[in-house]
């Protein structure tokens, strides 16, 4: 039953306390998790589950340029615990904040010596064989770039979630890189990286009038405290932007965004080239018609270039948080998503041994 | 059509058929249409040519300020935040000349050499360790660091006898 007016006032008085005195903590990335491999900035975590039934892992990439906890948002609000829900063997491999040290680093860095650790360490610590390899925004076209140029990498189903393709179409953020604007070295600072502040400046300028709107929405929201967390969460996250590495910076104004590598189809990649056409294992793209950040015209293109002969696209009706985290997430995106990558995987038939210190153990069970 | 809402504020019905308070349908009819004209401005050609410019002119007025502040700082012998920052790139440059050097130690075949790159945990690690029998057993990697402990040897000789 909705509170009546009074109630309202007083649940927006109490409410806005806290809220403006930044007291709401709201519980963030709290799917229990082990880590099971890092190097340096890259951590590999591994979700608990009582209930894994289904094989190969998903090993989940996370992007380069935000916090990996928006697939862990609230416990009521999870991508990682949905797909551990359904019997997936979960990992996620994230980006800690990069340092100075981390300003050289190019894609081959993250494709050639991250993603294979990682893909190893799961497959280490699952048992299985081979992975499903999900992508999350920038951290698809890592899942690409793997994909495409490492045909020894045991990955058995691709799926990219709101991963840009074609860069011409993706808007302020990349349109100020074109040639004759802004060069990559205008943004990357002393340190040799892209600071956070300028990726939180360009995301904020995509939305001019959203700081005012949101200010307006937590008024009218403010008695209700279920929304208000998630307001808080997502607000959190939408601020936390880390550091991106200049040389992987330079490559993505370069081959990304002026030579539009991967609409192409071809993408310059250490001595040679990554092509999509490599790419054959089956292959989901997911994207949003309301997203703003990675527009449907720019992620579209990619069902077209990879060379899988078993390849299938879901576009949501969601924005590109939404996808993941919003209030039809749970309804809509991860269910299809989960079923995709069911249907294209097999019943977990070994069974590990379980560990001492209170981690899960993979059980046998035939869906 | 305004109607009352169930906390007895004013309200119309929005589209998905939920109530919005007068006040906010006043908000957003003036809201969309400014958002809309900002967003056009925003993307338009005229707005990023501008902004690159006054940006690249930002980051030069800030190259030059910190050079004319570094050249005054050290006329009297102080240390400005240029210092530090050239200091932290230097350790930057070490650590990765570290992670160059491990990653060359892991490609490079050997008795002891780990197929998986990267530190594992203990945990994870102690799965992995090689049975007594496997070529990599316990001898194999003692043998590496007996090998790593006599060329660090030499080379101390080497350093000691220059």
């Amino acid at each position: 039953m909705a509170p009546s007016l009074l109630e309202r006032q007083l649940l927006r008085f109490q409410n806005g306390l806290t809220y403006y005195a930044g007291l709401n903590r709201p519980p963030i990335g709290r799917t229990p998790r082990d880590l099971v491999w890092q190097r340096d900035q890259g951590k590999l975590w591994r979700y608990r589950s009582q209930q894994r039934s289904v094989s190969p892992p998903v090993l989940i990439v996370h992007s380069l340029i935000s916090k990996s906890y928006i697939l862990d948002l609230l416990p009521d609000n999870s991508m990682v615990g949905f797909l551990a829900d359904q019997g997936l063997d979960v990992f996620m491999l994230d980006w800690e904040p990069a340092r100075p040290a981390d300003a050289e680093n190019t894609l081959e860095t993250y494709v050639d010596q991250y993603l294979p650790g990682a893909v190893a360490a799961t497959l280490v610590e699952s048992g299985a064989e081979e992975v499903t390899l999900v992508g999350y925004c920038y951290g698809g076209v890592l899942a690409l770039l793997l994909a495409a140029t490492r045909p020894d990498q045991p990955i058995r189903n691709l799926v990219t979630l709101t991963t840009p393709c074609d860069y011409s179409q993706m808007g302020f953020m990349s349109q100020m890189f074109v040639e004759g604007r802004l060069d990559a070295d205008d943004v990357i600072d002393e340190t040799g990286l892209v600071p956070a502040t300028v990726l939180d400046q360009g995301f904020q300028s995509l939305k001019p009038t959203d700081p005012v709107v949101q200010q307006v929405n937590v008024w009218q929201n403010l008695w209700n405290d279920k929304w208000l967390t998630g307001f808080v969460a997502m607000n959190q996250w939408a601020r936390d932007q880390i550091p991106f590495p200049g040389a992987a910076f330079r490559q993505t104004v370069d081959c990304l965004i002026r030579g539009n590598g991967l609409l192409h189809g071809v993408v310059p990649f250490g001595p040679g080239e990554a092509r999509l056409a490599d790419i054959t294992m089956p292959y989901l793209n997911v994207f949003c018609r309301r997203d703003e950040i990675v527009p449907p015209r720019a992620a579209e293109p990619l069902l077209g270039l990879v060379g899988s002969e078993d390849a299938d696209e879901i576009c949501l009706e969601s924005g590109h948080v939404g996808l993941v985290a919003g209030r039809q997430a749970d309804k809509v995106s991860r269910p299809q998503i989960a079923e995709w990558i069911c249907a294209h995987s097999s019943p977990a038939t070994s069974a590990r041994p379980g560990r001492s210190n209170g981690r899960q153990q993979t059980q046998s069970r035939s869906r | 059509m305004p109607q009352s809402s169930s906390n007895g504020a004013r309200a119309s019905k929005s589209k998905d058929g939920r109530s919005t308070p007068l006040w906010r349908a006043t908000f957003d009819a003036f809201e969309r249409p400014v958002a809309g004209a900002s967003e056009s401005w925003l993307q338009s050609q005229t707005f990023m040519d501008g902004l690159a410019l006054v940006l690249k002119l930002q980051r030069r007025a800030n190259r030059e300020l910190r050079r004319g502040l570094g050249f005054w700082f050290g006329t009297w012998n102080l240390s400005t935040g240029s210092d530090v920052q050239r200091l932290e790139n230097q350790i930057a440059g070490l650590e990765r000349q570290v992670r160059e050097l491990r990653l060359e130690l892991e490609r490079s075949p050997g008795p002891g050499h780990d197929p998986v790159p990267g530190p594992l945990l203990a945990s994870t690690a102690r799965r992995r360790a090689p049975s007594r029998n496997s070529p990599n057993s316990r001898n194999s990697r003692d043998s590496q660091d007996s090998r790593e402990s006599r060329e660090s040897r030499e080379s101390r000789d080497s350093r000691d006898s220059r």
